[in-house]
């Protein structure tokens, strides 16, 4: 796993995703600021950006997540 | 390794009440260790039978190879890492400093179904109102509950993935 920089920052990254959705403000221009602000906190293969799984409810979300995630290499293969 | 359908393996998971299907990547021992960790949990199991997962896999299909699992909401579609590094499991349990949960796992089969039960977190919590999930924001941000880990603070949705786990254990160790 990659280190963590600031765990801080990815509570509040986490839980300005959570209060957007609770509000129903996180559109899509906010998921992705919030992705990659995370990706530039843990990197993409942390498991602490499996948190964005649950938001990935609208139409092509899902597959947009994992097309940036598979953009970036990664240090293991399965 | 490719996962293969795995129905027969699946016990106490009924492939058709519970989930759709049922791969496994791992050989039929260690799979049906992780899915023992339901065994003694009729309540999940009524459950998932009233919310019944779709694809339910152990691999290493996900989107990222060190993810330790994912859950795709519109598909139910739940995926515990079967590959995950070694390093990844066997830590100490020093709640709040463990990074996750999972980590803590004495050995694959632990720490896959310490994962399983994460992402089965994720289930529950989607089929949740938002005024519940408001009510587990205020418990997680009062100050009077520990998040069980780093990850337990990302956010409310994570904090009740993290500590569905060790719920059910403390409910195993009070019966």
């Amino acid at each position: 796993m990659e280190p963590v920089a600031d765990y801080s920052e990815l509570e509040r990254i986490g839980n300005e995703l959570f209060d957007r959705s609770q509000a129903g403000t996180l559109d899509f221009t906010a998921f992705q600021r919030l992705f990659h602000e995370a990706i530039a906190v843990c990197g993409p293969d942390n498991d602490s950006m499996e948190m964005f799984c649950p938001f990935t409810k609208p139409k092509g979300w899902w597959d947009w997540m994992v097309q940036e995630l598979q953009k970036t290499s990664s240090r293991r293969v399965a | 390794m490719e996962p293969v359908p795995r129905p027969q393996w699946a016990s106490p998971i009924e492939v058709g009440v519970h989930a759709r299907s049922f791969y496994s990547a791992l050989p039929e021992q260690p799979t049906r260790e992780v899915l023992r960790a339901l065994c003694n949990d009729p309540k999940l199991l009524r459950f998932l039978e009233r919310h019944k997962l779709g694809r339910l896999e152990f691999s290493g299909s996900l989107p990222k190879p060190d993810w330790y699992g994912s859950y795709d909401p519109p598909l139910r579609v739940l995926v515990v890492n079967a590959f995950r590094p070694p390093a990844s499991y066997g830590r100490e349990f020093d709640s709040p400093g463990l990074m996750s949960v999972s980590a803590a796992g004495k050995n694959l089969e632990e720490a896959m179904q310490r994962s399983f039960y994460h992402e089965i977190g994720h289930h529950i919590l989607e089929r949740l109102p938002a005024q519940i999930l408001d009510e587990i924001a205020v418990q997680g941000r009062s100050g009077r509950a520990s998040p069980i880990s780093i990850r337990a603070r990302n956010n409310p949705l994570e904090y009740f993935c993290e500590t569905l786990r060790l719920t059910d254990l403390r409910t195993r160790l009070r019966t």
